[in-house]
């Protein structure tokens, strides 16, 4: 992989980790129950982004971790903010756990695609983190 | 119908439907992701994202904390949020019945340039 397809790539990764997190916004959103038609509105927009965004990453990383099921796992358990505010709170508190376990794993994807940009061995980028899937 | 008749057929031209969806547009200016079906024109999409990711950056080069950005616009309402790689960019229509919130509301002079 060229330098410049792993900036391409970076920059996806990072782009879906900023949605990653308004995301996480939203969750507040509703955890708050303070949320306004439109904000359920850019909440399913979002979505539709997160998960076009995760398509582009897994085919240019082809990444096991975290699992693409677990992030539309989520997402699907998320329909609205509606259905988020009146979830009782230990299903919001478990919701908001696994979107940072997700987020966690994320980072750790961006940081590694990081450290094979900054070396000059970009080249092996694909094999680096597809070694983690094949174990 | 003939020739002159096909010639001096009256078009008609029905509106355009307003787009509907988001995009997220990174600092260089390129889509890198969209909701929006293919027949919205790509151009005026980085057009729009263009404008937006402007106004962010001279936020910024003006001290002004800028983090989100309302643009009203009578029948389309456009929403951004500054991340970032670049910004997410909403666009919703509205009709124009439909009431603005008066607070929190942003709106960026008109550029004559």
């Amino acid at each position: 992989m060229t330098k410049k397809k792993v900036e391409k790539v970076l920059e996806q990764v990072e782009s879906f980790l900023e949605c990653w997190k308004q995301f996480n916004h939203y969750l507040g959103l509703a955890h708050a129950k303070k949320f306004k038609p439109e904000d359920e509105a850019h909440f399913l927009e979002l979505k539709s982004l997160i998960v076009q965004q995760l398509e582009f990453v897994f085919a240019a990383i082809e990444s096991g971790c975290p699992p693409k099921e677990d992030v539309l796992n989520l997402i699907s358990g998320a329909p609205s903010l509606r259905f988020l505010s009146e979830l009782p709170e230990q299903s919001l508190r478990a919701l908001e756990s696994q979107w940072h376990k997700i987020y966690i794993a994320w980072l750790s994807v961006l940081g590694q695609l990081k450290v094979h940009y900054q070396s000059d061995d970009s080249k092996s980028i694909l094999g680096g983190i597809l070694k983690g899937k094949k174990e | 119908m003939g020739i002159i008749g096909k010639l001096f057929k009256r078009q008609i031209l029905v509106p355009k439907k307003l787009p509907a969806g988001s995009f997220v547009i990174s600092r260089r200016g390129e889509i890198l992701v969209s909701t929006f079906t293919l027949g919205v024109s790509q151009p005026v999409l980085i057009g729009i994202g263009g404008v937006v990711m402007r106004a962010f950056t001279r936020a910024e080069e003006s001290g002004v904390p800028l983090h989100q950005l309302e643009v009203y616009y009578g029948a389309l309402r456009v929403t951004a949020k500054r991340t970032r790689v670049g910004a997410i960019v909403f666009l919703t229509p509205q009709s124009a019945f439909e009431k603005k919130p008066e607070s929190e509301t942003t709106t960026i002079p008109r550029s004559h340039d």
